[in-house]
């Protein structure tokens, strides 16, 4: 089963890397998948197996990675531009419908013996546990790569565009990432068809109250100055003061 | 700006004295003023100038420090950019009414050298649009957040307000207002015409309600050879007239906000739908024009003294105030209804029925 996973960790590492940099976070590799990525040397499958794949960091960096990447596509969501999106995605559906084969073709091999209802049985199984974990995935992942403390800026809108897209299902007003779920995944559509603007504003939604007390500070001195009027008018004082008058007449 | 300085020492007031006798108001009307008096008056234009600038300076500076850190919403902006526009126009105005008191034809016999009467209305009428727009947006900015705070009740009252039971009354509060500002702006003609040192009875004027209609409509303040114009020149030149106007207008406004009143207390209907806010909102202007026509009449008895004419303006602006407060509460704000029902649906979800 010689390249099962031709996914070189160069990529990888430079994939997680990216990753973590646009969300913010220190990227999720450890020391010896760096300082693998810079040498040239090539692995044999089975070290490859045991230092990469098989240990708990490697399955932490991808379990999560392609199964995540991919459902996050599936449900609309962009999370790099352009090259990697395609690229990761065939490579992971590549290598999940070979991981799936190859147990299939396990359980086969060791159960022909056993009757078809066993081996459906098995492979309901095997299906569900890869459904369940399909469906832990973007829980798991969502909230370690969701940055919330991003949001409050105001230029919250225009990063997670660039970053993100604008195809996130949810776009709320006042510009804070929304939190998602299951639920809401599924009737994204509607609800983004209901929501009449899905572009950011420049100008929020409503003013702040500081502006109103000030509109009503500002009123307060326009009555003085009505009053003020009023007297120097009664007081026939307007001509006393010549100064701009005859170099405007 | 360099109007912005007062004389500092005793030369600079001379000389700013020696401009003012020149002036066609020092010849006529105070030919025997001293320096002391010169002072006062030098005063009282300063900080009425000064204030001006000030009024503009803190209106401007914050505006673009909010647009700048996009703390309003956009229409918002538009309209501070607009309330700024309007007190540039202000200061070109009183600059231009000022102005006009120094025409050389003023000094011919029997003119009184005043600023123009116009130019004197257009400046308070400008005054009380801008302070009208500041309480206005700045109301409307505090309801806004009141009813997006509680969208549910909010949609309750817009309900309220919207019911056809209640458009006789919203319409005529939106007239009110009309004709508030319409009699305040007559006062400005009735005090730039010092029409408030003639006929000083009420309610009678002379020997009947009004004075002889040859007066009223005289041809002395015709200025085409055919008197085509005697029709809108003396309401708007001849004091006895701009008298009579400025009191018809005050007691239409007097019996209109009674009028509203005893329509709000006694109709079976009105009193179960208007909300108490806008019973309180009516019982604020039946308080300040019962205040207004009792300054308005002492004024003119006691031939206008200068605390009883300045409080008769204050009361003026307190009269409008408290209908634009009124109107708040009985419009129903086009913008904040639409934001508030988009919360509803969006709070609601998805698959909720739609909000009537």
């Amino acid at each position: 089963m010689g390249g099962i996973i031709d996914w070189d960790i160069q990529s990888g590492v430079g994939w997680m890397r990216r990753v973590c940099s646009g969300l913010g976070r220190p990227a999720m590799v450890s020391p010896w998948m760096e300082q693998k990525a810079g040498s040239t040397t090539q692995y044999t499958h089975d070290e490859y197996r045991m230092e990469v794949v098989m240990s708990p960091q490697g399955i932490l960096n991808r379990l999560p990675g392609f199964l995540w990447h991919d459902l996050m596509l599936k449900n609309g969501g962009v999370l790099h531009r352009h090259g990697y999106r395609r690229f990761h995605r065939d490579k992971a559906c590549k290598v999940l419908r070979v991981f799936i084969g190859s147990i299939y073709l396990m359980l086969s091999s060791i159960t022909s013996c056993l009757s078809l209802n066993d081996i459906l049985f098995a492979m309901a199984s095997a299906n569900q546990m890869l459904s369940i974990l399909r469906k832990a995935a973007p829980r798991l992942t969502r909230d370690l790569f969701t940055c919330r403390h991003r949001c409050k800026s105001p230029y919250t809108n225009k990063l997670s565009k660039r970053l993100f897209g604008s195809s996130l299902p949810h776009q709320s007003t006042d510009g804070v990432l929304p939190r998602p779920s299951v639920a809401s995944l599924l009737d994204g559509a509607k609800t983004s068809q209901s929501s009449p603007r899905v572009k950011t504003r420049y100008f929020p939604e409503t003013s702040d109250k500081s502006v109103a007390y000030w509109l009503l500070g500002s009123a307060a001195s326009v009555f003085g100055i009505v009053v003020f009027g009023g007297l120097t008018r009664l007081t026939e004082s307007g001509y006393a003061i010549f100064l701009l008058l005859p170099r405007l007449c | 700006m360099t109007g912005s300085l007062p004389p500092r020492n005793a030369q600079d007031w001379d000389a700013e004295f020696t401009k003012y006798r020149s002036s066609p108001e020092f010849k006529l009307l105070n030919p025997h003023m001293t320096l002391d008096e010169f002072k006062s008056i030098y005063y009282m234009e300063w900080t009425h100038r000064i204030w001006g600038r000030v009024v503009g300076m803190s209106f401007l500076l914050p505006a673009a420090y909010f647009i700048a850190r996009r703390k309003v919403s956009a229409p918002m902006a538009g309209k501070i950019v607009g309330i700024a526009g309007l007190i540039g126009f202000q200061g070109f105005l009183g600059w231009w009414m000022v102005k006009s008191g120094l025409k050389d034809d003023l000094f011919a016999p029997g003119s009184h050298p005043r600023v123009s009467q116009y130019r004197l209305t257009a400046h308070l009428g400008t005054a009380f649009l801008c302070y009208t727009a500041m309480l206005w947006n700045g109301l409307s900015i505090l309801r806004e957040h009141k009813l997006l705070a509680d969208p549910q009740a909010a949609m309750k009252l817009f309900a309220r307000l919207r019911s056809p039971e209640l458009k006789i009354f919203r319409r005529l509060v939106g007239a009110l207002a009309v004709l508030v500002f319409c009699t305040a702006m007559s006062g400005g003609l009735v005090a730039g015409l010092d029409a408030g040192l003639i006929y000083n009875e009420f309610p009678k004027m002379g020997l009947g309600w009004t004075p002889p209609k040859s007066e009223l409509f005289s041809d002395f303040y015709s200025h085409t050879p055919d008197k085509s114009d005697i029709w809108w020149r003396n309401p708007l030149e001849n004091p006895s007239l701009v008298q009579l106007d400025h009191r018809i207008l005050a007691t239409t406004t007097f019996t209109s906000v009674m009028g509203l009143w005893a329509y709000t207390k006694l109709s079976p209907v009105l009193k179960k739908i208007l909300p108490t806010a806008c019973k309180k909102g009516m019982h604020g202007v039946v308080g300040f024009v019962g205040l207004q026509v009792a300054l308005g009449i002492t004024t003119l008895l006691y031939l206008v003294p200068l605390p009883l004419a300045s409080a008769h303006q204050a009361g003026s602006l307190a009269l409008l105030s408290s209908v634009i407060i009124l109107g708040g509460r009985t419009w129903v704000p086009r913008r904040a209804a639409r934001l508030a029902s988009q919360r509803l649906a969006k709070a609601r979800g998805p698959f909720s029925r739609p909000v009537v």
